[in-house]
């Protein structure tokens, strides 16, 4: 029964989300969901292939109507799709028209170690296929064995698939929580609480409002992050985190990475320190954004066996496209042992929660300036 | 009695050779010779309202010690309010339509010219003398040294010019050990210092 009321809330979420007006499925049919491949995005290797098998199983199990194996194959393989980070507008219409999937969802393994501790991260978001490329939810779920040890350290995790099912669990169980409330927060939901202080910007500017192009909230394209700590892929992990932090916060529209992707390919967009004037302008144009928001990371340090604590450091810059102007410039630094002084209390056992919790800081910050004006 | 007196003798002694010394340190010092800034007392800096940091120069040993603390120094610049601080892409695309050989130390002819292709009023220039751990028996810091200077837009002539200095090992640290603050820190606390000697 459960299994059904989801099933026809999935579909009617998506049939808001998705293509403005035409859509090909209707708000009573089950409509399925494509499990795209896992981004490996750890510094060890990680066995994705069984971690997605295990999560379609968790989601299969609480009636979240899913795309077969088979047809997403012949799909991917018609269409030649390689990137699995994201999701192109062109791939996105394909994938509603032929498998008729009504989102694809993209995960990152983005955390694996097997032992000492064992740790896992994996972050996730679903799109909506169709003529607009929306993301309708995203969330991360993150697990070390050693984070509640708690006495004498009987709660301590040693085993790599233990832990990998309780991830898996908590990401499974956020997404069916989205999809069987339907869009938007929930009215009793509880209010978002302030990031701790010590994971706002260290220094930051900002200008006091961001103007909007239409009457909608203000739009947001998250560039690529550069990179230039030494840990691989530090750059997609915090990218995907501050963007799960404004999708999280809801009061922007933000804009799937894949679209923006294919715009900056196609326009043939390479700037390593961030977009010019003139660039903003045809980011503008094409995608019709208020706010173009890139980085770099300068530094990821992650905790494991024998190091220290884990360490991040980032900058974020902000144009407004309509002013033309640079309106945001924060640093992020944070290690996870700021603020600890008794028995751990608050210690950060992973830099991929680190890079949360310094995202999130980030972000609501940066909302607190990027209010339309009335 | 004869111990109060035997320290009064000494006493005697020792404070006017210290007194001495003191005076003669005082009289090596030349005028001027602590400073690390110098203003251009013709320019009017209320006139700046749009500056372009140009790439710094990396005078370390350590990688991209150089494209951090400008980070910091243009975040911490803009975020002082007074001038507008122009995005690093579109530093790039000015620097690169001007074709500077050496951005991070250009000629006056070059900032003129880099100054009206951003249409900025001043242009910012730097070199990052010192960045990392320094170690001394068993204390460990981290130190940073910064210097940097302010072009005119419309000259090319340096108008402000000064340098800081953070982090290292103190006395304290060197007897009682400690491994100092991290580097992020002690970065914003010289450019903290560079900007408030820019705006005193």
């Amino acid at each position: 029964m459960a299994a059904t009321r989801q099933a026809v809330l999935l579909a009617a979420l998506l049939v808001a989300g998705g293509a403005g007006g035409s859509t090909l499925v209707r708000a009573q049919d089950p409509v399925p969901i494509a499990v795209l491949p896992f981004e490996a995005l750890s510094e060890t290797v990680a066995p994705v292939t069984a971690i997605r098998g295990a999560l379609v199983g968790r989601l299969a199990a609480r009636g979240v109507p899913l795309l077969g194996e088979e047809a997403l194959e012949t799909f991917m393989r018609r269409h030649r799709v390689r990137y699995i980070g994201g999701l192109a507008l062109e791939t996105g219409r394909a994938f509603r028209s032929e498998t008729g999937a009504g989102a694809v969802l993209v995960t990152s393994v983005d955390l694996y170690a097997e032992k000492d501790p064992p740790r896992l991260a994996l972050t996730s978001r679903l799109i909506s296929t169709g003529d607009r490329a929306r993301i309708l939810w995203m969330d991360s779920a993150r697990m070390a064995g050693n984070e509640a040890p708690g006495f004498l350290g009987l709660g301590r995790i040693d085993d790599q698939k233990a832990l990998r099912d309780r991830v898996i669990d908590r990401l499974a169980d956020s997404l069916a929580r989205h999809l069987s409330r339907g869009e938007g927060r929930p009215a009793d939901a509880p209010a978002r609480t302030r990031p701790p202080r010590r994971f706002l910007p260290r220094t930051s500017s900002r200008s006091p409002g961001i103007q909007s192009a239409g009457n909608g909230p203000v739009r947001i394209a998250v560039l690529p992050f550069s990179d230039d700590s030494t840990t691989r892929h530090a750059g997609e992990i915090l990218f995907l985190q501050v963007l799960r932090s404004l999708v999280e916060a809801g009061s922007a529209e933000v804009l799937e990475p894949g679209v923006v992707r294919e715009v900056l390919l196609k326009a043939r967009l390479v700037q390593e320190q961030g977009p010019s004037i003139p660039q903003a302008d045809l980011l503008r144009a094409l995608l019709e954004v208020d706010v173009v928001l890139f980085g770099e990371v300068s530094e990821y340090i992650e905790a494991g066996a024998g190091t220290a604590e884990p360490e991040i450091e980032f900058l974020v810059r902000g144009i407004d496209t309509a002013r033309r102007q640079a309106i945001w410039s924060s640093v992020s630094h944070g290690r996870g042992d700021d603020g600890v002084f008794f028995f751990d209390w608050g210690r950060v056992e992973t830099a991929h929660e680190l890079a949360s919790e310094l995202a999130r800081g980030l972000i609501d910050r940066f909302l607190s300036s990027a209010k339309k004006p009335s | 009695m004869a111990d109060r007196g035997r320290l009064a003798r000494r006493t005697g002694r020792t404070l006017p050779a210290g007194l001495a010394l003191l005076l003669c340190a005082a009289g090596c010092a030349t005028p001027g010779g602590g400073r690390t800034t110098f203003h251009d007392p013709n320019m009017d800096f209320s006139l700046a309202r749009s500056v372009a940091v140009l790439p710094f120069a990396n005078l370390t040993t350590t990688a991209k010690a150089e494209e951090r603390v400008r980070d910091v120094f243009m975040t911490m610049l803009q975020a002082t309010g007074a001038l507008y601080v122009l995005p690093p892409g579109e530093v790039a695309r000015g620097v690169s339509r001007t074709s500077l050989p050496n951005p991070a130390a250009p000629t006056a002819e070059e900032v003129v010219r880099l100054a009206r292709n951003l249409d900025v009023d001043v242009v910012i220039t730097g070199s990052v003398l010192e960045y990392g751990e320094v170690r001394s028996a068993s204390a460990t810091a981290n130190v940073v040294s910064v210097s940097a200077q302010m072009l005119e837009g419309q000259t090319g002539r340096v108008v402000w010019s000064s340098s800081a200095t953070r982090g290292g090992i103190d006395a304290g640290k060197r007897i009682f050990g400690g491994g100092g603050e991290p580097m992020n820190v002690v970065t914003v606390k010289a450019v903290k210092d560079l900007l408030d000697r820019l705006f005193e």
